[in-house]
C-alpha cells in the first residue's frame, strides 16, 4: 500500500464522519453528501504530492468545501435549465434533516455563502456550520483570530445584504458590529 | 414541471441578522444519518484499498458530471450507444443456446424498456421500439428526448420536443455487409446467432428464475470487461429480461412484447417543420490507423500538448469534462452551439479508440504517450503489431509512424 493510501485511509477513520457531516449541512442533501464523499477521496487519491500536504485534514475540508459549492452552482443552473423533476429531500427517513431543507430560507442562506471568496468562505463555514472557536480556525487558516473574526464580520454583513435586509439586530441599517463570542 | 425558485440569486427575503444566525445555527445541528456515513466511509475505503474499484469509481464520478447537465449527456449520447455496441462486439463466441436464439431471430418487431444505470446517477430509462431491419425508437421516459435510427438509411434522428429542436446524424462510409452492430437489440441477437456455433467456456447456464410470474431460463455471457446476462421464458424461449454491464454502467431491458404492430409514423425520421435542426456527418466505416493518429492529434490540440492520461474507455469522458469545464464562463453551461462543435471531436477520438479496441489479442499494443509532449518526434506514444506482421507499427510523439522491428521496441 502506498504512503498516500494509508494517510487517506487515517484521515477516513479520523475525520470521515466529520467531512460527512459538514457535506452533508452544505448539500442538505445525504445522497449526494455520500456522492460527494467519494469524489472528494479521489480527488484527493489524484492529487500529486500529497504526501507534501502540510495537513491533511485541513486540505480535505478545503476540497470539501469547494465540491459542496461547486455542487450547489451546479445544481442551481441545472434548476433554472433542466426539463427534469429534481428531487429535494436529503432522506426519506430523516424528519428533521427534512424539515431543515424545506426551509427556503436555508437554501439562501448557503447560496448566499456560496458567493463569498474562498478564505471568507472558509472562515465562515468553519464558524458558522462547523462552530468552531475563532483560534482553532485561525490557526488553522495561518492567521490571527483577529483577522478570522474580520473575515466573519464582513462575511455575514455580505450576507445579510444579500438576503435583502441590510439591518442588524440592533435596528440600525448597517451599523458595525464586531463579533464578541 | 419546471423548478425554477431555488438558488436563482439573490432575492428579497427579508431576514435580519438574527435570522440569519438562527438559521445558521440550525444547520450547524444538522448530522446525517449513522447509516450514510457508515455506507459513505465503507465505499471510500473500498475504492481507497482496490485499484478496480478506484478505477470504476473515478469512472462514475465522471458520469454523475456528465449526466447531470443536458448539454453534455447529448454530447456524450453518441459515444453512449458506440460504446455499448462495442461493449457487446467484445462478447466473442458464446456456446449454444440454440433454442433461445432461434426463438429471438424470429422476432420481427419488439417493443421493450430499457435502463441504464451507472452508479450514483439516477437511472436513464428508455421506453424503445424496434422493427426489422435495423430499425429504433428510444423515447426518454419523461419524454424530453426521442431517438429515432434507421441504419439502413445511415440516419440518426434525435428530437428534443420541448425546445423544438432536432439533432440529425448522417452516418457516412457505413459498411453495408453487416448493420446489425450498430443496434444494441440487433447485435446481441446476431452474437446470439453466433454463439449456437462455436462452444466457449465463457458462457454459463445460470439455471431457472421467476421474474412477473414467468418462468425463466438463464445464462451468463462473460468477456472481458462486458457481461450479459440472458432470462429467458422457458416455455417461448423468447427473452424476458437482458442485461448488458460494462464498468459502472449497466443496460437492462424488459417488459418486451414481440411482434406487435408498430405505426409507421413512429419510426419516421421526418423531423417536424416547425423544429430548428442541427446535421452531423459521422464517419461510420471501419476505423483504421490513420484515425487513432487524428485521435492523438486532436487531442494534443484540444489538451494543451498532452496525451491521453490512460488509453481506457473512460479518457474520453475525462476529455469531454475537461473540454465542457473549459467552454464554461463563469460557472455558466457551455453553449448548445458549442457542444454541438464538439461532437465531431469526440466522433473522431471515438473512432481512434475503436481502432485500437478493435485490435487482435496478438497485436501486443501499448500505449505510453501519458508523459510525452506533443512534437516530440524521439519519445513513442503508442504501438501494435499488424495482423501478420513481423514489425510494429511505432506513432511518435510528433504523430509520424515508423516501421519497428520487435528489437527496437521501448522497453
Amino acid at each position: 500500500m502506498s504512503q498516500c493510501q494509508t494517510e487517506l485511509l487515517e484521515l477516513l477513520e479520523a475525520s470521515g464522519s466529520k467531512l460527512m457531516a459538514l457535506l452533508t449541512r452544505l448539500t442538505l442533501r445525504e445522497d449526494i453528501a455520500e456522492e460527494l464523499m467519494q469524489d472528494l477521496f479521489l480527488k484527493l487519491s489524484g492529487t500529486r504530492n500529497l504526501t507534501d500536504v502540510n495537513c491533511l485534514y485541513a486540505y480535505a475540508r478545503r476540497t470539501a468545501i469547494n465540491l459542496a459549492f461547486s455542487w450547489r452552482r451546479r445544481e442551481a443552473i441545472r434548476r433554472s435549465q433542466s426539463l427534469d423533476e429534481i428531487p429535494e429531500r436529503a432522506s426519506d427517513n430523516h424528519a428533521p434533516l427534512s424539515r431543515v431543507i424545506e426551509s427556503e430560507e436555508m437554501k439562501q442562506i448557503l447560496a448566499a455563502i456560496g458567493r463569498l471568496g474562498g478564505s471568507s468562505r472558509e472562515a465562515f463555514v468553519m464558524r458558522h456550520i462547523q462552530q468552531e472557536s475563532y483560534e482553532a480556525i485561525a490557526e488553522q487558516l495561518g492567521k490571527t483570530p483577529h483577522q478570522v473574526r474580520a473575515l466573519c464580520f464582513r462575511a455575514m454583513r455580505h450576507l445579510r445584504e444579500t438576503l435583502g435586509c441590510d439591518v442588524s439586530p440592533t435596528g440600525r441599517k448597517g451599523a458595525p458590529r464586531v463579533e464578541h463570542e | 414541471m419546471f423548478r425554477r425558485r431555488a438558488e436563482r440569486g439573490p432575492r428579497v427575503s427579508n431576514m435580519n441578522e438574527a435570522e440569519i444566525r438562527r438559521r445558521l445555527e440550525q444547520l450547524a445541528q444538522v448530522e446525517p444519518s449513522a447509516e450514510a456515513t457508515q455506507r459513505a466511509t465503507d465505499r471510500v475505503r473500498q475504492t481507497l484499498l482496490q485499484p478496480d474499484a478506484r478505477s470504476n469509481a473515478r469512472l462514475a464520478s465522471l458520469w454523475r458530471t456528465i449526466m447531470k447537465s443536458p448539454l453534455t449527456k447529448l454530447a456524450t449520447a453518441a459515444v453512449i450507444a458506440v460504446g455499448a455496441a462495442i461493449g457487446i462486439a467484445l462478447m466473442g463466441s458464446t456456446p449454444a443456446f440454440a433454442d433461445v436464439v432461434q426463438s429471438l431471430l424470429s422476432v420481427k418487431t419488439a417493443s421493450f424498456k430499457m435502463a441504464m444505470r451507472v452508479e450514483g446517477v439516477p437511472p436513464q430509462k428508455f421506453d424503445c421500439l424496434y422493427a426489422e431491419p435495423i430499425r429504433m425508437r428510444q423515447t426518454s421516459e419523461d419524454g424530453s428526448a426521442v431517438v429515432i435510427s434507421d441504419f439502413e438509411q445511415a440516419k440518426i434522428v434525435t428530437l428534443i420536443p420541448a425546445q423544438k429542436q432536432a439533432v440529425e446524424v448522417k452516418l457516412e462510409n457505413m459498411p453495408q455487409n453487416d448493420l446489425s452492430q450498430y443496434n444494441m437489440f440487433s447485435e446481441i441477437r446476431k452474437r446470439l446467432q453466433e454463439a449456437q456455433a462455436t462452444a466457449d467456456e465463457s458462457v454459463e447456464y445460470l439455471g431457472e428464475r421467476q421474474i412477473d410470474g414467468v418462468q425463466t431460463i438463464g445464462y451468463h455471457v462473460l468477456t472481458p470487461g462486458v457481461e450479459i446476462t440472458l432470462w429467458a421464458d422457458s416455455r417461448t424461449n423468447l427473452p424476458v429480461e437482458m442485461e448488458h454491464a460494462a464498468g459502472p454502467a449497466t443496460y437492462t431491458m424488459t417488459d418486451f412484447v414481440f411482434d406487435i404492430e408498430i405505426e409507421e409514423s413512429l419510426l419516421s425520421q421526418e423531423i417536424p417543420a416547425d423544429y430548428t435542426v442541427r446535421t452531423m456527418q459521422v464517419d461510420a466505416s471501419e476505423p483504421r490507423e490513420d484515425d487513432l493518429v487524428t485521435m492523438f492529434r486532436l487531442w494534443a490540440e484540444h489538451m494543451d500538448g498532452s496525451f491521453p492520461s490512460a488509453f481506457e474507455r473512460q479518457v474520453l469522458m475525462e476529455f469531454i469534462q475537461a473540454q465542457t469545464k473549459k467552454m464554461s464562463e463563469n460557472g455558466q453551461e457551455p453553449s448548445e452551439e458549442a457542444m454541438m462543435q464538439l461532437q465531431p471531436v469526440i466522433a473522431q477520438l471515438n473512432r481512434g479508440g475503436m481502432f485500437a479496441m478493435q485490435l487482435p489479442a496478438d497485436s501486443d499494443w501499448h500505449y505510453a504517450g501519458q508523459d510525452v509532449t506533443f512534437g516530440d518526434a524521439e519519445a513513442v506514444v503508442f504501438w501494435y503489431r499488424p495482423a501478420g506482421s513481423a514489425t510494429y507499427r511505432v506513432i511518435y510523439g510528433d504523430l509520424h509512424v515508423e516501421d519497428v522491428s520487435p528489437a527496437d521496441l521501448p522497453q
